[in-house]
């Protein structure tokens, strides 16, 4: 697996910067997405890790300085569902319903331009995920826009509660034999999709609408699965089921859609207490529409702490990698985003994309 | 005595025609006095005890504290409610294949579709309905022409009230054509059709000229299209969506066309435009549509109707024979009434509005003095689901008798005798209380189920 | 309270509609000029005190407490929520697991699409409860369940469970078997059965198979618990079915295997066989109801059919229940009911085909299908007689809560 993503990975990049000894970010606010926004704030980046974040922090020797005074840094986004380089015909492998030992990323096309693409949309991690056409595919990788690409080869199993796992000659037809199915593979421990539970991968349960969210929470009680839930349909119908639980909520791109009860969705979600994220089920919407839908989420009431939180934190711990990612914070992988603004502020352009300490894009003006 | 063996005599007449023995002749010379508990006379306000005078098949006088004439033979229905027969302005059940599998055949004509012994005709007369337009159906994009007739006779040519009636424009797309194409295949036929006129008039003007003979005989096929240019006929023009409403306007302005719009379930969103033109409309037998509210994710009930009369549209209501729910007239009515519709309104859409939308206001849809006398002797009320129709005069003529109505009978009643009851103690005895009789019981002494094969 | 101020008061319940969270009017009183409560005889003006989504109380002369909100509807006539007992719609994805002919495990309620249009439009015709079955494609297609139409959560919604083992006789499962559909690689056609002949021997064999295991005191696999449940009498077997026909072969499986409790459902020729049905105490869920054959199935197993099908059957002894049946969607069954009883059923037998039949038929009556202290507060609110053409559902309430208002249009699936 990992070949194939270093080769495509390096394909992508825009002549990454390696820069081993380090790396000083300094002078614009810093949103570190666990706190308030530190202004004249600096984060400093030594072997691929975040050293040291604050006001003081001063470049050690041989560290290369950058100064974005006026600008503004955060975590790099992290998409925790997305199908980026997966061509649209070959999102979901059929042949079998439950697919533990399917290799999501064997079909992953990286010369393509969406993932070149994707590098500019301040998108640094994503779970790489297929269609929803099976009960259960998996392992999912985290992958890294950047030149080691595997944070994590074995992040998530996809499991699907609806009926666009149900084909019409294929075991299940119905939704009762495919939960049957579902709590048959998740709950057989000796089997693949046990050994993977039991590595940590985390279930990303996609559902859609009420009905199926409720019966994917029941899934998921019911099992005691380390889990997120991929809400389809309106949010704003799901809060109150959802209020109260500790379970990341996973929102597709709200670019696919402007009625309100989208939009106020992850904001009334997040009021209650839920852990919401953003994905953009790419090839649904593209990496660059994240931001847009946390953007558009600010203009619907949620609080731009909240959203930016979103389109890191929440899109780590739904990827099962928030204690890699989804936060500048000591010991964090360096991930980083310079925007010329306010993170949400779209007229403000992406500047520069750190991962792992080194550059993958930055923003030569036209 | 004279009243009484007269009164014997027109049931004798009437059981005739029931039982169909007779071919029907010119219409009954008799004056015949229908004595009504109610007259629903649909024009003017509700008569009890009000009296019918019917004289050569047309209602010759209608009121209260009428003089029954001394020759006139009485049909006492002092406990009964009187009121015209039903009018249903568009049909096209009862005649098989309702469309020709061709986009433009305006020269077929429903009356050689028309079945005068289908079960619907049957149907139609039964439940009160004595008028109707046999018009091709909504597949095609020039259907034909229609054809009024009423629901009693033996042969097409004794049903039809008026031939030639109406031509059928559908503008919903056959198959997976578009409605582009099928406007433009509308527009292009009317462009042949000018350029045909225009070389006919030239030959016609040519030959005069030159005062050679001329054949003055007009393409066949295309006769229905020039009356309705000249409009000689007018386009029931079904439109299966709202916005079609608006392309049937353009239509009719296009090439001065007179409509009807035959109105698809969810055409109610044309209400404003249709009040704005004052046409009235033919609505769809769903009477309600649901629409789904997609902020709110809801369901919402439009009543069509009520839609239609708060827009101030009149409508004519029609049957779907094939369903349930929506079989009868009466039934569509009453239904109006519960959705806040007023009574008169409600009947006037299955009486006196249809008449008017298929040009006979003249003759059906009402009780006035010179119209042709069709009408219902109802057990009750006509919107009361507990009433039958009892019997139907149409044209002055006793057509129809609940109480001679063996089919009716045979509707409600059990079809074959029932089986004779089992002497007690046989063994298909309804197995009741104790224990399962599978468990305990010795495998191997059960019956195997015949042709059990191992799959 | 003045009319005025109940009027204000009867919007602000409809705008809580029937989910969201408890509010100050968990006291409801429904004032009416009929009362038809199926456990008595009608009341002619009176009070239906709700509290916290049961009935307490049905009267003319007590006072109603203070702080409750009233509904009352001039000339309206109170009835319990009308009951659609077969219904096969508000399903997620296939109602039937056709990966195999006899799925007795199948339980249909987690196909079920709580928050489906059908039911937002099913409450607006007066629809409270339905008894949701699996779809026809499988011999023994498995159970039902019993839900409400409008409730803020799936346990609010949730009546009962399962309760039957539902049998398809007729043509319905063997649609599309007889050659095997182009499919993918795993593609589990060809199924059985082809053939009415087939059908019975899937069945027959499926019942023998179990009842031989019960015989020997064998360990019954998950999926034949249900059926062995069924030959034991704790379950009731429901055939679906149209022609006379397969009412005979279907009483001849229940003598055959000592099935004590049938129900027969659809049944459009039973009336041919009312006095064998009502003698062997079957009681039947009709519908869909037709005047003419609409589909193939109907018109080559079912042409003959009898408008009066209801009343025949009632009139012979049989408990009938309505049910829309594969309609495809919710069906008005207020106008199934004034039609059925224009054609010959009895008022009360025509009242008690949407209400307390259905429920005893579905095993529910603690619950459902009447109004007496201690039932659920499923109540419609009708214009006028729930028998005539001319009335119209005004208001439906759902366990205590208003979840339809016509004045308003409201209906409460909004909230969730």
């Amino acid at each position: 697996m990992s070949t194939r993503w270093l080769a495509a990975g390096t394909l992508a990049l825009l002549g990454p910067v390696a820069l081993g000894a380090g790396l000083l970010v300094r002078g614009g606010t810093v949103w570190t997405g666990t706190g308030e926004a530190l202004e004249g704030g600096a984060v400093l980046i030594r072997d691929g890790k975040v050293a040291a974040v604050g006001r003081d922090v001063t470049a050690p020797q041989g560290v290369r300085t950058i100064d974005v005074t006026g600008k503004h840094v955060c975590p790099g986004f992290v998409d925790p569902h997305s199908s980026l380089g997966l061509p649209t015909w070959e999102m979901d492998e059929t042949v079998e319903a439950v697919a533990a030992e399917m290799p999501v990323d064997a079909a992953v096309w990286m010369d393509r331009p969406e993932v070149r693409d994707a590098v500019s949309s301040g998108v640094t991690t994503l779970v790489l995920a297929p269609g929803g056409a099976n009960l259960l595919v998996g392992p999912c990788p985290a992958l890294k826009l950047g030149p080691s690409p595997v944070l994590k080869a074995e992040a998530a199993i996809k499991v699907t509660v609806g009926p666009s796992a149900l084909l019409w000659d294929r075991k299940p037809t119905s939704l009762p034999a495919l939960l049957d199915m579902l709590r048959g593979a998740l709950s057989d421990t000796e089997g693949p999709v046990g050994r993977l539970v039991a590595g940590g991968a985390i279930a990303q349960v996609a559902c859609d609408g009420l009905a199926d969210a409720e019966r994917a929470l029941g899934l998921i009680d019911g099992l005691h699965l380390k889990a997120a839930l991929l809400l389809g349909g309106a949010p704003s119908r799901a809060v109150d089921l959802l209020a109260g639980r500790d379970l990341p909520v996973v929102l597709p791109s709200l670019a696919l859609t402007p009625r309100d009860k989208f939009l106020v969705g992850p904001g009334q979600l997040a009021g209650r207490g839920v852990k919401v994220a953003f994905a953009s089920f790419a090839p649904a919407t593209q990496e660059a529409d994240l931001r847009t839908s946390a953007a558009l989420a600010v203009g619907a009431g949620m609080s731009p702490a909240a959203a930016l939180r979103a389109l890191t934190l929440g899109g780590a711990e739904a990827g099962g990698v928030a204690d890699r990612v989804g936060s500048l914070e000591i010991g964090k992988d360096g991930d980083l985003v310079v925007a010329a603004r306010e993170p949400l502020d779209l007229s403000g352009a992406i500047e520069l994309v750190v991962v792992d300490g080194e550059i993958i894009y930055e923003r030569v003006p036209q | 005595m004279v009243r009484a063996s007269r009164c014997a005599a027109v049931i004798a007449l009437a059981a005739a025609w029931v039982a169909g023995t007779g071919a029907q002749d010119a219409p009954v010379r008799e004056k015949i006095a229908v004595k009504a508990g109610k007259i629903i006379p649909i024009s003017g306000p509700d008569i009890e005890n009000g009296i019918i005078v019917i004289q050569d098949g047309r209602i010759a006088a209608v009121g209260k504290d009428l003089e029954v004439p001394w020759d006139a033979n009485v049909i006492d229905a002092a406990d009964k409610v009187v009121m015209p027969g039903y009018v249903e302005a568009h049909t096209s059940s009862g005649m098989g294949t309702p469309n020709e599998r061709v986009l433009e055949v305006p020269f077929v004509s429903a009356k050689d579709g028309v079945d005068p012994k289908s079960v619907f005709m049957e149907d139609s007369l039964r439940d009160g309905v004595t008028t109707m337009l046999a018009i091709p159906g909504n597949d095609t994009l020039l259907g034909g022409t229609g054809v009024a007739i009423k629901t009693f006779g033996l042969t097409v040519e004794e049903l039809l009230v008026r031939d030639y009636t109406g031509l059928k424009i559908s503008l919903q797309p056959r198959g997976d054509s578009s409605r582009m194409a099928h406007l433009a295949r509308f527009r292009k036929y009317m462009a042949d059709l000018d350029r045909y006129l225009g070389e006919y008039a030239d030959r016609k003007a040519d030959a005069e000229a030159a005062k050679k003979p001329f054949d003055e005989e007009l393409d066949p096929q295309k006769q229905p299209m020039i009356d309705l240019k000249n409009g000689l006929l007018s386009a029931f023009v079904y439109c299966p969506e709202a916005s079609d409403v608006v392309k049937a306007f353009e239509l009719a302005d296009e090439y001065k066309l007179k409509i009807v719009p035959v109105l698809g379930p969810r055409c109610y969103k044309a209400a404003g435009l249709l009040a704005r033109r004052g046409l009235p409309a033919i609505l769809d037998s769903a009477l309600v549509v649901w629409e789904t509210n997609e902020d709110t994710e809801t369901e919402e009930m439009k009543v069509v109707p009520k839609i239609m009369a708060d827009a101030g549209v009149k409508f004519a209501l029609q049957r779907d024979p094939n369903n349930y729910e929506t079989r009868y007239l009466w039934m569509a009515a009453a239904r109006c009434v519960a959705y806040g519709i007023s009574r008169e309104e409600a009947l006037k859409s299955v009486t006196l509005y249809p008449a008017e939308i298929i040009g006979l206001a003249d003759r059906v849809g009402s009780l006035e003095v010179g119209k042709d006398a069709n009408l219902l002797i109802l057990t009750g009320d006509p919107l009361d689901a507990q009433t039958w129709v009892d019997q139907v005069l149409i044209e002055g003529k006793v057509c129809y008798r609940r109480a001679e109505d063996e089919r009716l009978k045979r509707l409600l009643e059990e079809r074959k005798p029932p089986p004779e009851e089992k002497p007690p103690g046989d063994e298909a005895k309804p197995p009741e209380g104790g224990e399962a009789p599978a468990e305990g019981a010795p495998a191997d002494k059960e019956k195997p189920p015949a042709g059990k094969a191992e799959p | 309270m003045s009319r005025m101020a109940a009027g204000v008061l009867a919007v602000g319940v409809t705008a809580l509609a029937c989910a969201g969270p408890a509010s100050a009017a968990d006291v409801l009183a429904v004032k009416a000029a009929h009362i038809i409560t199926m456990v008595g005889p009608p009341l002619d003006g009176g009070t239906v005190l709700i509290r916290d989504g049961k009935v307490v109380r049905i009267g003319r002369d007590f006072a109603i407490p203070e702080g409750a909100a009233l509904i009352e509807v001039e000339g309206g006539t109170v009835m319990p929520g009308l009951i659609d007992a077969n219904a096969m719609f508000a399903f997620r994805g296939e109602p039937n697991e056709e990966s195999e002919e006899i799925t007795p495990d199948f339980e249909v309620l987690q196909a079920i699409d709580r928050d489906s249009p059908d039911l937002k439009r099913a409450v607006q015709l007066g629809i409270t409860t339905l008894r949701v079955a699996p779809g026809n494609a499988n011999v023994i297609a498995g159970s039902g369940a019993v839900i409400k139409s409008c409730g803020p959560s799936l346990e609010s919604v949730l009546v009962k469970e399962g309760g039957q083992l539902k049998v398809v006789m007729g043509n319905d499962s063997t649609g599309g078997n007889a050659t095997p559909r182009s499919g993918r690689p795993t593609s589990f056609y060809y199924r059985q059965p082809t053939t009415r002949m087939g059908v019975v021997w899937l069945l027959r064999q499926a019942l023998f198979r179990v009842k031989t295991a019960l015989g020997k005191g064998e360990a019954l696999t998950p999926s034949d618990t249900a059926i062995a449940e069924a030959l034991k009498g704790k379950l009731p077997v429901e055939i679906s079915l149209r022609s006379a026909v397969d009412v005979e072969t279907a009483f001849e499986v229940m003598d055959e295997f000592g099935l004590r409790r049938l129900v027969l459902v659809g049944c459009p020729e039973g009336y041919k066989l009312s006095r064998e049905i009502a003698r062997r105490g079957v009681p039947v869920i009709l519908g869909p109801l037709y005047a003419y054959p609409r589909t193939w199935r109907e018109a080559s197993e079912a042409p003959d059919v009898s408008l009066n099908s209801a009343g025949l059957l009632a009139q012979a002894g049989v408990k009938v229940a309505l049910g829309s049946g594969d309609g495809g969607g919710p069906v008005d069954l207020l106008a199934w009911v004034v039609l059925t009883h224009r054609y010959g059923l009895p008022r009360e037998a025509a009242l008690a085909a949407v209400t307390t039949n259905a429920a005893d038929i579905l095993g529910v009556a603690d619950r459902v299908g009447s109004l007496a202290p201690g039932k659920d507060a499923d109540l419609v609110i009708l214009t006028g007689d729930p028998l005539q053409a001319t009335s119209r559902v005004d208001k439906v309430i759902v366990n205590g809560r208003v979840a339809y208002d016509a004045q308003s249009g409201a209906s409460a699936h909004g909230e969730g």
